[in-house]
């Protein structure tokens, strides 16, 4: 390897690189040392003899180089030494090479201080980038305003964020951004004109009766088969069965049997005339639905009756309920055919569906036939596990009495109306209309009159060129919600003079966006939050309201990063204890946890270890946790030996730490240092190769994982990741408990004990957490400054460890309680400043 | 500092004096081109895959002749085109640090985390560059093509980003990722008559002038990088109005009509990437664009294949054997389609009669080796545009980690575009040619 020239173009690439730097004018620049005490005694071993003052092969020189970070080049001249390491390019082959504890001795030191020189130099000194409304947020913003809910896929993606959604520095605008939040304000202020203002409509409910779907149609199949099967020993010729040819009938009597078999087997059930067996008979049996329209303002119950069949599984006596958008929840089914019991789960209408749908399925694993999953599962247990009397869909369910939103009370000042048209219209009206309107919009700040100037000429010319006036408004309302005034949460500043202290509004915005995700309601927006009880109090409301849970779930899912669990495909032919239910309920119970802890005002620890979980029956089935019957999520105490508390032992958590078809110790270690101990590890480095291909043997995750251990490039990350996920290696892939692993064709007991590289020993899971929980304060930094970059819009960058610190500190005493770190995040200082 | 808001009157007439003085001589050009036959112009394509390939299998061990050193067990679905293929070796993206970081640079050579008070930052791609200059004359200066997985790129290795293009300023250019987008983008549909056109620009430009005009309320005291974010907001909107301005320019000149029907909803991998291939090459044809990039599905096509791993975990494919089977079966399906691409360039017929493969620099590729190795990536080379490249060959250049930069420059000199550096080249490669 040419040194020389890697470094000559290393010049070069950092020339370009300064060219498109920004903040030029930073203030003092950060600095990292090099840890020079450990490394420099390596250099002069293995490196100085072709790098030093005599020689300069490649013109590296390690008797000038720059001990102290302060800048990307030097990041970059030590980053090229420390690849050459990892790469194992240097020292050369014929000369002298360095023990492997020396060399990830020297690995261990310059990966760790590039770590923090990366971190320092990507110090944006704490400035807020304006941000714009991510994809839950307009969502719920839009609710506010036009009192509806919005399906999902209308609104443009957020983009991949690196941290949190709410961070404006990671997101990105684009013309194509443009033209679809044009169109789709488009779309929703023609939504606005045909529900805002509505009169509400009563309650009504559709039931559907599957049995007239399914077995006629079987009785009808079957008949067909035996007349056939009839004229064929009857000597009959093709032509005469009514085939189209002969081939045709030759298909038709090669595959008899498995035609005819199952149509036999479910019209030999007793109750096929009342309600069906869920078998996948026909596609209807299969997956049951029904439509009907619905009002995007108001919730419908899904509701059914039905029993379980003979002594089916507990695993099998779920139903998997899904509306337009997926799976909405996993019901449990209890009673019998002969004495079905009722259920039913509330879910919420969404402008841009053009029919309310509802689907029941049997909730298992991805097989495609369903005999082969139960050869799998249970080899003895019943085909139909669930039988189903009837489908219902009942509503509107409105949570106000009459409609009240923003759109309704300023196009409509007179009260609801029905039908399209509306009948306040008047092109007199119309500046009033667009500047109340557009005030709500851009969050009570008024729009500048030279804007609604423009708005008012674009109505005009609209209605001159013969458009109506809900057309020419609508067009109008698609302007304000594209235009950065809606899309972008603007923080100017109290007095609007470069002063970063937020005003009022200002702060019940940032708040409501915090633990809402949405705008500030009535009272909020009326609260002086300089008040600090006051605050207190709106902070107290707000957790404590419905929609919240946009804040246990877009702070909890982004912290845990649970898009990997979303990304990873799990074998479940194999692993056929998963399954779509599963996968809903594991990414709720993250946020169900979260909400928990907030609620009961819990130390942070328990995201360590807990004495509780928050599960809904399919993970009480999953986890072996016995009474917890319905889909919603309550608190269960464990008992005492329980290894289950905490994210540690969450199916969502030790799924994605695997790749799907084994857990992965690698990946659980690096997400419990990064997660729990606020210790991440560098990336993987480039070029460093991959561990020995595949072995004939077969051996334990744990022996492939421990080959790591044998190679210094791989060891000096290795050691501490992979030892933490030895402890959790009790979890298989997808969470359950396992005292043995299958290795080729034998069990092999776990061994989950392990030594950490700071000398820390465990012998199990409860091992390994009380180990973690010595660190608890480590786990409370990294959850203080994850709310505060979900909350504020920014990352948390080294500059801000003094404030960091001093919170921690207040914290401390209090055992880091959750509801009391929140508390303290949002009264300080550092929550009131742009 | 550039304002971050301009008076719109004013950079409404800039624009309308500049496009106009640059746009019109060059759509009489495109005329006369149409009626004389000129020689046909250059084009450039880039193709890019994700994760790499299998180490052992795809990459050829020794330089030379492939008549004489043969395919490798990856590349011999490219068999048929062994004369016409070039691989280069020891090239290295010299920006890439991140080997999950997956195709955000492989265009553009930055160094993403480069940038100090920046997590993110890149540069402009190098087709962005070509379509600066090969772009003039046609009715898309580019098209960046992108395909849309379910679970976003970082599963198909490519990181970061819309497609492979980053525009000047380093923002990502969203790629048409749907086939049947493209279709509508490029054919002649019933909105792209003049007056149709003509309305649509006006209705537009009066939307995005009091779009402009809320600028003016926040106006006050932003902060330097709350001026960015809304810089970047207007800049959306100017790219709105000059992609319709460009739209306008062209309605005189019928979009071609389309040699096929429609491409079916939803068709996803290896069924996506060949009616996106046969979208190029009419776009090629028609002289509609001459410059394009694809960042091409990877997941789906595994998917298609009955693979039930993504991209990702397939590329640590040591992990076991049936991994490492299926990652040398993913490695053939990626060249087979290479090689369907070829076939369809050397059926295609340029408008002077000639192979559109002769006018074409076709480059295949991506940003990482194999596993977490980003040294000594992939390149693979065809189309005879590139006059001065001998195909048939696999090239090692004597240099190892030599500028990926360089490998981007040398093409784009050879489509003659007169640069003499791109990000953090060097120089050319002198071994590619002659």
């Amino acid at each position: 390897m040419d040194m020389r020239f890697l470094l000559a173009l290393v010049a070069a690439a950092t020339l370009f690189l300064s060219a498109h730097s920004f903040s030029a004018e930073a203030a003092a620049p950060p600095r990292t040392h090099v840890p020079r005490k450990s490394l420099e005694p390596f250099l002069e071993q293995y490196c100085i003899q072709c790098h030093g003052a005599n020689k300069q092969r490649g013109q590296v020189r390690f008797d000038t180089i720059d001990w102290t970070i302060t800048n990307n080049d030097t990041a970059q001249r030590w980053q090229d030494v420390l690849d050459q390491l990892n790469a194992g390019e240097m020292p050369p082959d014929d000369e002298p090479q360095p023990s492997n504890e020396q060399l990830s001795h020297a690995l261990d030191s310059l990966t760790g201080a590039l770590l923090k020189a990366r971190q320092r130099l990507t110090d944006h000194g704490g400035e807020i980038t304006m941000r714009r409304l991510n994809k839950r947020e307009y969502a719920n913003t839009i609710e506010a305003l036009f009192g509806f809910q919005l399906a999902p896929d209308l609104i443009p993606d957020d983009g991949e964020a690196a941290t949190f959604d709410t961070v404006g520095d990671e997101q990105y605008f684009t013309s194509s951004h443009f033209n679809q939040y044009l169109e789709l304000g488009r779309n929703v202020a023609e939504f606005g004109f045909t529900w805002s203002a509505r009169p509400h409509s009563t309650v009504t409910a559709n039931r559907r009766e599957p049995e007239e779907r399914v077995t006629p149609a079987l009785r009808k199949t079957l008949a067909e088969l035996d007349e056939k099967m009839r004229m064929k020993e009857a000597g009959k010729t093709w032509q005469e069965m009514g085939f189209a040819d002969e081939g045709a009938m030759k298909i038709l009597f090669s595959q008899f049997e498995s035609r005819a078999e199952k149509p036999r087997r479910y019209l030999d059930y007793p109750l096929v005339d009342s309600g069906i067996y869920m078998v996948d008979v026909t596609n209807e049996s299969k997956r049951f639905g029904m439509n009907r329209g619905a009002d995007p303002r108001a919730s419908y119950r899904f509701r059914l009756r039905a029993g379980v069949v003979g002594d089916a599984l507990d695993l099998r006596k779920f139903l998997l309920l899904s509306d337009n958008d997926g799976p909405v929840g996993v019901v449990k089914v209890k009673g019998t055919p002969e004495a079905p019991e009722i259920v039913e789960l509330e879910v919420h209408a969404k402008a841009g569906h053009r029919v309310q749908s509802f689907h029941v399925e049997e909730n298992r694993a991805n097989i495609r036939v369903l005999d082969g999953y139960i050869r799998r599962l249970d080899p003895d247990g019943p085909w139909a596990s669930i039988w189903l009397d009837w489908l219902e869909m009942e509503g509107p369910f409105y949570a106000t009495e009459k409609p009240e939103n923003p759109f309704a009370r300023i196009l409509y000042p007179s009260g609801p109306k029905q039908g399209r048209h509306p009948v306040d219209e008047a092109d007199d009206r119309a500046r009033k209309v667009i500047e109340d309107f557009a005030f709500e919009a851009f969050r009570r700040q008024a729009p500048a009159p030279e804007f609604v100037d423009g708005l008012l000429a674009l109505f005009k010319q609209n209605r001159a060129d013969g458009q109506n006036y809900v057309g020419a408004m609508t067009e109008v309302i698609a302007i304000i919600l594209a235009s950065p005034g809606f899309l972008y949460i603007q923080e100017i500043g109290e007095t609007g003079d470069g002063n970063r202290t937020l005003s009022n509004r200002e702060l019940a915005i940032r708040l409501a966006y915090f633990l809402w995700s949405a705008p500030p309601d009535e009272q909020l927006y009326a609260a002086d939050l300089s008040d600090r009880n006051t605050l207190r109090l709106e902070t107290n409301r707000l957790l404590d309201s419905p929609k919240a849970k946009a804040f246990y779930q877009g702070f909890s899912h982004q912290w845990a990063d649970l898009k990997r669990f979303d990304a990873i495909t799990v074998d479940e032919t194999d692993l056929f204890r998963f399954n779509k239910g599963v996968r809903l309920s594991a990414a709720r119970e993250v946020d169900a946890f979260f909400a928990e802890l907030i609620r009961n005002n819990m130390p942070a620890s328990n995201w360590i270890d807990s004495e509780l979980v928050t599960i809904n029956a399919v993970l009480a089935e999953h986890y072996g946790i016995p009474g917890v019957g319905s889909d919603n999520f309550v608190p269960v105490k464990l008992p005492a030996d329980s290894p289950r508390g905490g994210l540690l032992g969450q199916t969502a958590f030790l799924t994605m730490g695997s790749n799907g078809e084994r857990s992965s110790p690698v990946i659980r270690g690096a997400l419990v240092m990064e997660k729990l101990l606020h210790d991440p590890p560098a990336p993987p480095p480039p070029n460093v190769p991959e561990l020995g291909s595949a072995s004939k043997t077969p051996r334990t995750n744990r022996e492939m994982v421990e080959m790591h251990q044998h190679q210094a490039v791989c060891m000096s990350c290795h050691k501490k990741m992979d030892v933490i996920g030895f402890g959790l290696e009790n979890f298989d892939t997808v969470g359950r408990w396992r005292e043995t692993e299958k290795v080729g064709r034998k069990d092999v007991p776990i061994a989950p004990g392990g030594t950490l590289p700071n000398g820390a020993v465990f012998e199990d899971i409860q091992g390994l957490k009380d180990v973690l929980l010595q660190e608890q304060d480590h786990l409370a930094r990294e959850l203080i400054e994850s709310l505060l970059a979900y909350g504020l819009g920014r990352t948390i960058e080294f500059s801000d460890a003094t404030m960091v610190d001093s919170l921690l500190e207040r914290l401390a005493p209090d055992n880091f309680r959750s509801r009391t770190m929140l508390h303290a995040i949002i009264a300080d200082p550092i929550f009131r400043t742009k | 500092m550039t304002p971050f808001f301009t008076n719109s009157t004013t950079r409404r007439s800039f624009l309308r004096a500049g496009s106009s003085v640059l746009a019109l001589p060059f759509l009489e050009t495109f005329a006369r081109a149409k009626a004389v036959t000129a020689a046909p112009p250059k084009r450039m394509i880039f193709l890019g895959g994700g994760f790499g390939f299998t180490k052992d299998t795809f990459y050829p061990e020794n330089a030379g002749r492939f008549a004489e050193i043969g395919l490798t067990e990856g590349l011999s679905p490219l068999q048929r085109h062994l004369n016409d293929i070039t691989m280069v070796s020891h090239l290295t993206n010299l920006g890439a640090s991140d080997p999950h970081g997956g195709s955000c640079s492989y265009l553009t050579g930055a160094n993403v985390a480069g940038t100090p008070g920046k997590r993110f930052h890149n540069s402009i791609s190098c087709d962005q560059l070509a379509a600066q200059h090969l772009g003039l004359e046609t009715r898309f200066a580019s098209l960046s093509l992108s395909a849309h997985e379910p679970d976003g790129g970082q599963n198909s290795g490519h990181g970061n980003g819309l497609s492979l293009s980053w525009d000047e300023s380093g923002k990502p250019i969203p790629g048409i990722s749907k086939p049947v987008d493209l279709f509508h983008t490029l054919f002649a549909g019933p909105n792209d008559s003049r007056a149709e056109l003509d309305a649509r620009l006006k209705k537009t430009q009066s939307i995005l002038d009091v779009v402009r005009l809320n600028g003016g309320s926040m106006k006050r005291i932003l902060s330097k990088s709350d001026q960015e974010k809304l810089d970047e907001y207007f800049t959306g909107v100017r790219q709105v109005e000059q992609s319709l301005e460009r739209q306008a320019k062209w309605a005189d000149i019928p979009k071609p009509d389309a040699p096929f029907g429609s491409p079916e909803v939803g068709l996803t991998g290896e069924e996506e990437i060949h009616i996106m291939y046969d979208m190029i090459i009419a776009a090629l044809q028609t002289d509609s664009t001459r410059v394009v990039s694809y960042r091409q599905p990877v997941c789906s096509v595994l998917a298609g294949m009955g693979i039930g791993l993504k991209a990702h975990s397939l590329s640590h494919y040591g992990f076991s054997e049936p991994r490492t089977l299926a990652s040398r079966e993913r490695d053939k399906k990626c060249s087979a389609l290479f090689a369907h691409f070829i076939d369809r360039l050397k059926e295609a017929k340029d408008i002077d009669g000639s192979r559109l493969f002769d006018n074409c620099i076709v480059s295949y590729g991506t940003n990482l080796r194999s596993g977490h190795e980003l040294k000594n990536l992939p390149a693979i080379l065809s189309g005879g545009g590139a006059k001065e490249i001998r195909h048939g060959r696999h090239i090692k250049l004597p240099k190892q980690d030599t500028p990926l930069a360089n490998y981007w420059l040398t093409l784009m000199q050879q489509a003659g575009i007169p640069l003499d550096t791109f990000s953090h080249s060097t120089g050319i490669i002198p071994e590619l040619l002659g």
